[in-house]
């Protein structure tokens, strides 16, 4: 199954789950809970769920895992090996 | 002032990405994207090129040059005045990118919730074109920036090495420059 049927799958299924009031959870899938809903079918394959996020323009959600990451980052061996005591290099000052 | 705006509807020079596979897992960092505009517009790259966005203050304080001019601080951090200025100016270097050198600065608050980053020159990747769709836009870098940091990349990577003058003739050279001036004993 390749990329563009999963879309197709995707789309299909959030526009029933959406076209009914009640989902097969009994939830409401009225107002802000349809992008819940859309969050969580897009979110489960990472390619399909871009794609489609770009062309139904929904926002990426708000990443709050960037600061976690570049802690990580600072303390990671291979940082520490490549940048630790390492000399900036040549500086052309163009002030 | 405000460095980084929201991301553009497409991938494009100075868009800051994430998904670039640097080798390092869970490490992975941002990246931002080299690839000229007009041939991202007109299909004409088999591969995005992409430089890799890394933690400011670890990066600079890692350095040789910033160790040197905090080795003399006392237990609780403290400098003299002297290091303490010194220190300041190397840094303000960086926050003004008033030199070219390997890195180039910026602060992506408030649209990125990182601390400042720095552009490593020496960082570098060719992603496949075919992949692009992989790669999640988080922001942008606003112009004159990202002109700026292409015009620090280009010339950056054009050093071109050269024999230097002898001290001797350096001094010949020094005493016709100095137009008469010379050091009080």
């Amino acid at each position: 199954m390749n990329a563009l049927n999963l879309r197709n799958i995707t789309l299909v299924a959030f526009v029933t789950a959406c076209s009914t009031s009640i989902n097969a959870n009994g939830e409401d899938v009225s107002g802000t809970t349809m992008l819940t809903t859309m969050n969580r079918i897009v979110s489960s394959n990472w390619d399909t769920g871009y794609q489609v996020r770009q062309e139904m323009n929904i926002a990426f959600p708000p990443r709050k895992d960037l600061k976690e990451r570049y802690c990580r980052i600072a303390k990671a061996n291979w940082f520490q090996e490549a940048y630790h005591d390492m000399s900036v290099g040549d500086v052309l000052s163009i002030e | 002032m405000q460095w980084v705006s929201k991301a553009l509807d497409k991938i494009t020079q100075g868009s800051i990405i994430d998904g670039v596979d640097w080798g390092l897992g869970d490490e992975n960092p941002l990246s931002i994207v080299l690839s000229n505009a007009c041939d991202l517009e007109h299909r004409k790259c088999s591969f995005l090129i992409v430089l890799a966005l890394l933690p400011a203050s670890e990066t600079l304080s890692n350095s040789k040059e910033f160790i040197s001019k905090v080795e003399s601080a006392d237990n609780n951090k403290g400098l003299g005045s002297k290091a303490w200025n010194s220190l300041c100016e190397f840094l303000k270097g960086y926050i003004h990118n008033k030199n070219i050198c390997r890195y180039y600065f910026f602060d992506p608050r408030p649209e990125l919730d990182v601390e400042p980053l720095v552009v490593d020159f020496q960082m570098i990747r060719s992603v496949p074109f075919a992949k692009i769709g992989e790669l999640e836009r988080l922001a942008q870098l606003s112009s004159p920036f990202v002109e700026q940091m292409v015009v620090h990349f280009a010339g950056y990577t054009a050093r071109i090495p050269s024999d230097r003058v002898d001290d001797d003739e350096e001094k010949k050279l020094l005493a016709e420059l100095t137009c008469g001036y010379k050091k009080n004993q």
